[in-house]
C-alpha cells in the first residue's frame, strides 16, 4: 500500500484529497498544512507519494519541494494549485515534481494523476 | 555473453569471430605439423645414414682385418670404426627410445622415438642383429688393437649382419620418409579443409548479409517513403526539436503553412514563436520545454502547463486589413536509451474550433442573460413593457442628445449633468417598478457616475466617456429586452403563458397600472422594512393619451419611491405614533374638462422636515448657512425638487440622491403643471400636481399656502 | 470596447497634438452614433481592428486642421497629397501605439487613407459607434470608433 502525505493549508482541500485517494488504495500517513511541517514529517512519515500545494503560508511548496526532495530523493511529487501563473508551476515542478493537477480538481482526475505519476513511460 | 548487446550486429559478429577461429586452426595445426615434418626430416635424414654407417662399419672391419692380418698399424681404421660404430649405435637408440645423437654436421640433436609400429618392428629386427655385431665391435674397440683373429672373426659377423642390417635400415627409411609424406598429404588436408570452411563461411556470410542488407534497405526506403508520404499528407505541423530547441531537418510540409513561415530546418523555435508570443510567454515556453527535456516529469501531468496551448497570431490579408489565427502546439517526448533526446512538437490551425468555442460560450452567456431577462419580462404585460422600453429608449436617446450637444465644448455644464441624471432616474424609477431589476443595476451604475461628475469642479469632455459607455451598454439591455420581448409576444400567440386575470373586481382597484403601483409599493416598503398599503381613486388612466400616461406613471412611482424612502415611519414609530402599523398611501387621478389631470398623492407619513431639508441643502453647498437660515421655510420645501438633495444619508437604488422628485419636477415643466405640496411634520405629505392644458407659467416650485403655513419653520 | 480602450485611443491622439503642434487638442463629451450618421470630414485615416472584436478605428480632419498643422511644421506644400500623407501619419501613430498598449487583445491593422466621403468607409452595420469630438485651432475633428 502507497504511503500518502498531503500539504495543503486548506482543511477543505486536505480533507477532500484524503478521502478520494484513501478510497483508492492509499494509506494516507501525513496531513500538513504547511511547508515546515511538512519537511519535518516527512521523514517520520516516510511517503511514498506527497500532494503538495503552492501557495502557503510561510515556506511555500517549491521550498518545500525543494528540502523534501534533498531528505527523500525517491518521493514522488504532485503539485496540486490553482493556475494562477504557469511558470511558477513549472518551477516548482523543476524543484523535483513529477506532476500538476489544477485546482480545482474531480476526484477522478486526481486518482488518474496519482496512476500515471506511478506509470513506466 | 560480455554484458555487452550485440544487437542488430551479432551475426557478423559471429561470423567474423569462426573465421577467425577456423584461420587459427589452420595456422595452429599448419604449424604443428610443420614442425612434425620438419622433425621427421631430421629422421628421414638419420635414417639414411644409420643405412650409409652399416656400410662404412662393414667397409672398416674390412680394413681393419687387412691391417692386422698385414700386421700394420690399424689405429686410423679403428678410431674410424669407433666412430661410426658409436654413431650408428647412438642414433638406433635414439630412434628406438628416443634421445641424443649427433646430426650431420656434428652438432648434438634430440631426436623422440619412432612412435610408429612398423618402424619400431624394423628396429627391433635391427637391434637383434647389431647387438652381437655391436659386442663383437665392442671387444675389439676395449682391447684397443684387434689381432687378426680377431678381426676375421669380426669379419665374419659384419658379414653376416651387413647384408640384413642394411636393408633394415633401408627399410626404417623407406618407413619414415612415408611417414613424413603421410604428414605432408594431412597438412594439405587441413589446409584444404580449413580454407573450404573458411571460404563457406564467407559464402555464408555474404549471402546472409547481402540479403539481410538488402531486406534492410527496402526496409529503410519504405519507412523513409511512408515518413514521407506522413510529412507530406499530414494536416498537422509536426517537427522534432532537439535539446537546444532547435528545429531538425525534417517537418510536415503543413508545418510551413500553419506557421505561416518558410526555411524552418536548423532554426531556432523561440525565434520562429516570439513575434506572435508576449515576452512572458515565452519565457515560460522555455521553461517548460527544459522542464520536459531535462527533468523528471510526467508528461501527461504536466500538459496542463503548456504556455502553447492556444497562441493568437496576426496574419496579414491585404492592406488595411488583417486577420488573428489561433495556433496549438503540443510537445511529446522522443525517448532513446530511457533519455530524452528529442520533443516531438504538432502545430496545429485550432482557429474554427476557438472561434465556434467562443461562439457558444457567447452564445451560453447570452442565454443565460436572457433567461433572467426573460422572467422579469414574463411578470410584465407586453403593452406596458413596450412602452416602457420605448420611452425608455427615447430617454437614452435624449441623454445621447445632450452628449453630442455638448460637443467639443471645453466648459461642460452641470447642466447637462442634471438633465441626465434626471433621465436616467426616470428610467430606473420605472424599471424598478416594472421589477427589471438587472435593468435598474445598471442604471444606478450610470448614476453613481454622474454623482461622481457632479463633485468635479471641472468638467471637459473626455470625462463623459464613462457615462458615454454606459449609455452605449444601456442601448443594447433595452434593445435586448425588445428582443425578448417579441419572442414572449410570439409565445403568447401560440398559447396563453398566463391565466387571464381574474376579473372578480371590476373595480378600479383592480386595473393592472394600480396593481403595479400596489405591487411596487409593497416590494419597495419590503425592502426598507416597512408595511404600506395603497389605495387608488378616480380614474382608468388606461385611457389617457400615451405620454401623459407614461408621465403620470413615472411620477407615481417616483412619489411611491419618495414616500417609502423618506415618508413612512418603520412601525414601532408609527404604533407609538398612534398611526396604523401600514403605512397609508393614496393616489388619486382625476380628469379635468379642459383636458389635463389632476394627480393627488398623499402618504400619512413623517412629513418634510424643514430642518433637514436645510441641512442637507447646506451640506450639498446649494446654500451657505446664513443664506439657509434667511430662506422662508416654503422655499425651503420647494428644494426638495432640486437635483443633488437627498435628506436621506445612505445611497442605494431607492433613494437618498434626492434625484426623484427632482425627475418628477421635469417632467412637469415638460408637460406644463404645476406642483403643489402640503405636509405637517409628524402627520403627512402631499403632493397635488396639475398637469397639461395649463399655461405653463406657473411657477413649479409655488407651495400651496395652507400647506406652506402647516410647515413650521 | 471598453473605457480604458478609448481612452487610450483619445490620449493618443492628445499626444500627437501637442507633441507635434504644442498644442493640445480639446476632447469633446463622446456621444453614440448609428453607422449611417458617422461624421466623416476632408481625410479620413482608417485603421481595421481583427481578432476576438471586429471593426475600424478612424480619425477624420477636416482640411484646415490638417493645412495648419503642415504649416506650423514649416512644410509649404498643403497639396491634397501632402494633407492625405499627414491623416496617414496620425492614423499611422493611433495604429502603431494602439499596437503597443492593447499588445495581443485586438489586431491592428496597418492603416488606409480616404479621402471625402464619396469613398466609403466600412464600418459594422449594426453597432453604434463611439464618436468623440476634438476640436483643434477652432475646427472640430471626430474620433470613430465602431468595434463589434
Amino acid at each position: 500500500m502507497r504511503r500518502l502525505m498531503i500539504v495543503d493549508d486548506s482543511n477543505i482541500i486536505r480533507s477532500k484529497i484524503a478521502r478520494a485517494l484513501g478510497e483508492h488504495g492509499l494509506e494516507v500517513v501525513g496531513l500538513s498544512p504547511n511547508g515546515e511541517d511538512a519537511v519535518e514529517r516527512c521523514v517520520s512519515a516516510r511517503p511514498d507519494v506527497i500532494t503538495m500545494d503552492i501557495t502557503m503560508p510561510g515556506m511555500d511548496g517549491i521550498e518545500c519541494i525543494r528540502r523534501i526532495r534533498s531528505l527523500n530523493p525517491d518521493v514522488r511529487i504532485l503539485v496540486v494549485s490553482a493556475l494562477a501563473d504557469k511558470a511558477t508551476a513549472i518551477q516548482a515542478l523543476k524543484e523535483g515534481a513529477q506532476g500538476f493537477v489544477c485546482k480545482p480538481f474531480t476526484e477522478e482526475s486526481l486518482t488518474e494523476a496519482i496512476g500515471e505519476l506511478f506509470s513506466e513511460e | 555473453m560480455f554484458g555487452i548487446d550485440l544487437g542488430k550486429y551479432r551475426t557478423i559478429v559471429i561470423s567474423i569471430a569462426l573465421f577467425l577461429i577456423f584461420d587459427l586452426g589452420v595456422l595452429v595445426l599448419n604449424f604443428f605439423i610443420s614442425s612434425e615434418i620438419a622433425s621427421d626430416a631430421v629422421n628421414v635424414n638419420l635414417a639414411g645414414r644409420q643405412r650409409m654407417l652399416t656400410q662404412r662399419t662393414a667397409k672398416l672391419t674390412l680394413q681393419l682385418e687387412n691391417r692386422a692380418q698385414a700386421g700394420v698399424p690399424q689405429d686410423v681404421e679403428l678410431k674410424e670404426l669407433i666412430a661410426a660404430f658409436s654413431l650408428f649405435d647412438r642414433t638406433l637408440a635414439a630412434f628406438e627410445r628416443g634421445g641424443e645423437t649427433a646430426s650431420g654436421d656434428g652438432k648434438p640433436i634430440r631426436i623422440a622415438a619412432v612412435d610408429d609400429g612398423v618402424a619400431q618392428a624394423v628396429l627391433a629386427d635391427a637391434r637383434k642383429l647389431w647387438d652381437p655385431y655391436k659386442a663383437r665391435i665392442s671387444e675389439v674397440i676395449e682391447s684397443g688393437r684387434a689381432s687378426p683373429a680377431v678381426a676375421s672373426a669380426l669379419v665374419t659377423q659384419a658379414e653376416r649382419a651387413n647384408l640384413p642390417l642394411l636393408k633394415l635400415m633401408n627399410d626404417l627409411t623407406t618407413r619414415v620418409e612415408e611417414l613424413a609424406a603421410s604428414k605432408a598429404t594431412l597438412l594439405r588436408a587441413v589446409q584444404v579443409t580449413g580454407i573450404s570452411l573458411a571460404t563457406i563461411n564467407f559464402l555464408i556470410i555474404l549471402f546472409h548479409f547481402i540479403r539481410h542488407l538488402r531486406a534492410s534497405d527496402r526496409q529503410l526506403e519504405q519507412a523513409r517513403k511512408e515518413t514521407d508520404d506522413i510529412l507530406r499528407t499530414t494536416q498537422d505541423g509536426l517537427f522534432l526539436l532537439d535539446t537546444q530547441a532547435v528545429i531538425g531537418v525534417q517537418h510536415s510540409a503543413a508545418l510551413e503553412r500553419v506557421l505561416g513561415t518558410t526555411a524552418l530546418a536548423g532554426r531556432s523555435f523561440y525565434d520562429i514563436i516570439s513575434p506572435a508570443v508576449t515576452p512572458k510567454t515565452l519565457d515560460t515556453t522555455r521553461e517548460y520545454i527544459d522542464l520536459l527535456l531535462r527533468h523528471d516529469v510526467k508528461e501527461k501531468l504536466v500538459a496542463s502547463l503548456n504556455p502553447l496551448e492556444c497562441v493568437e497570431v496576426q496574419v496579414a490579408q491585404g492592406p488595411g486589413e488583417s486577420d488573428s489565427r489561433y495556433l496549438q502546439f503540443g510537445f511529446n517526448r522522443v525517448f532513446e536509451n530511457g533519455k530524452v533526446t528529442h520533443l516531438l512538437v504538432t502545430a496545429n490551425d485550432i482557429t474554427r474550433r476557438v472561434r465556434l468555442e467562443r461562439e457558444l460560450q457567447a452564445s451560453e452567456e447570452r442565454a443565460k442573460g436572457q433567461m433572467g431577462l426573460l422572467v422579469e419580462i414574463l411578470q410584465v404585460e407586453p403593452a406596458v413593457m413596450n412602452q416602457f422600453l420605448r420611452s425608455a429608449q427615447d430617454g437614452l436617446q435624449h441623454i445621447n442628445r445632450q452628449l453630442r450637444d455638448q460637443g467639443s465644448a471645453r466648459e461642460v455644464g452641470g447642466e447637462t449633468i442634471n438633465a441626465i441624471y434626471r433621465i436616467a432616474h426616470r428610467i430606473k424609477g420605472d424599471a424598478s417598478a416594472l421589477g427589471l431589476s438587472s435593468l435598474a443595476t445598471s442604471l444606478h451604475s450610470l448614476e453613481d457616475i454622474l454623482n461622481g461628475l457632479r463633485e468635479r469642479p471641472a468638467l471637459s469632455g473626455e470625462d463623459f466617456l464613462p457615462v458615454t459607455v454606459r449609455v452605449k451598454g444601456l442601448f443594447e439591455e433595452i434593445e435586448a429586452m425588445h428582443l425578448a420581448v417579441s419572442r414572449v409576444a410570439q409565445i403568447r400567440g401560440v398559447v396563453s403563458v398566463e391565466a387571464p386575470r381574474p376579473q372578480h373586481d371590476p373595480g378600479v382597484e383592480a386595473l393592472p397600472f394600480v396593481q403595479r403601483w400596489k405591487d411596487f409599493a409593497v416590494r419597495l416598503a419590503g425592502e426598507h422594512d416597512r408595511a404600506v398599503e395603497l389605495n387608488y381613486h378616480g380614474i382608468d388612466a388606461e385611457t389617457l393619451p400615451d405620454s401623459l400616461r407614461e408621465a403620470l406613471n413615472s411620477m407615481v412611482n417616483q412619489f411611491i419611491r419618495n414616500s417609502i424612502v423618506h415618508g413612512i415611519e418603520d412601525t414601532d414609530t408609527r404604533r407609538r405614533r398612534g398611526k396604523p402599523e401600514a403605512g397609508r398611501l393614496s393616489v388619486y387621478i382625476s380628469a379635468r374638462d379642459d383636458g389635463g389631470v389632476d394627480l393627488s398623492f398623499r402618504d400619512d407619513g413623517q412629513g418634510i422636515s424643514v430642518s433637514k431639508v436645510r441641512d442637507a441643502a447646506v451640506a450639498a453647498g446649494r446654500l451657505t448657512a446664513d443664506e439657509a437660515a434667511a430662506m422662508d421655510s416654503r422655499r425651503i420645501v420647494g428644494l426638495i425638487f432640486e437635483p443633488g438633495l437627498s435628506t436621506r444619508e445612505t445611497v442605494d437604488e431607492d433613494g437618498g440622491r434626492g434625484a426623484g422628485l427632482d425627475a418628477v419636477k421635469a417632467m412637469v415643466m415638460q408637460l406644463g403643471g404645476q406642483i403643489r405640496i402640503g405636509s405637517t411634520p409628524g402627520e403627512y405629505c402631499h403632493f397635488r400636481l396639475s398637469l397639461g392644458a395649463l399655461p405653463s407659467l406657473a411657477p413649479i416650485d409655488k407651495t400651496e399656502d395652507k400647506a406652506a403655513e402647516e410647515v413650521p419653520a | 470596447m471598453d473605457e480604458q480602450q478609448l481612452r487610450i485611443f483619445v490620449s493618443i491622439i492628445q499626444h500627437y497634438f501637442e507633441a507635434e503642434t504644442g498644442r493640445p487638442a480639446e476632447v469633446g463629451s463622446p456621444f453614440l452614433c448609428d453607422p449611417a450618421q458617422l461624421p466623416v470630414h476632408d481625410f479620413t485615416g482608417v485603421i481595421g481592428i481583427s481578432g476576438n472584436r471586429k471593426g475600424c478605428v478612424y480619425f477624420s480632419s477636416p482640411r484646415e486642421i490638417l493645412r495648419e498643422m503642415l504649416l506650423r511644421a514649416g512644410e509649404t506644400d498643403v497639396s491634397d497629397e501632402n494633407l492625405a500623407d499627414l491623416a496617414g501619419e496620425i492614423a499611422n501613430t493611433i495604429s502603431g501605439n494602439a499596437r503597443r498598449e492593447f499588445g495581443h487583445e485586438f489586431l491592428i491593422s496597418v492603416p488606409v487613407v480616404v479621402r471625402g466621403t464619396h469613398q466609403s468607409i466600412s464600418v459594422p452595420r449594426d453597432v453604434r459607434a463611439y464618436v468623440i469630438p476634438f476640436r483643434w485651432h477652432k475646427v472640430d475633428a471626430s474620433l470613430v470608433v465602431s468595434v463589434m
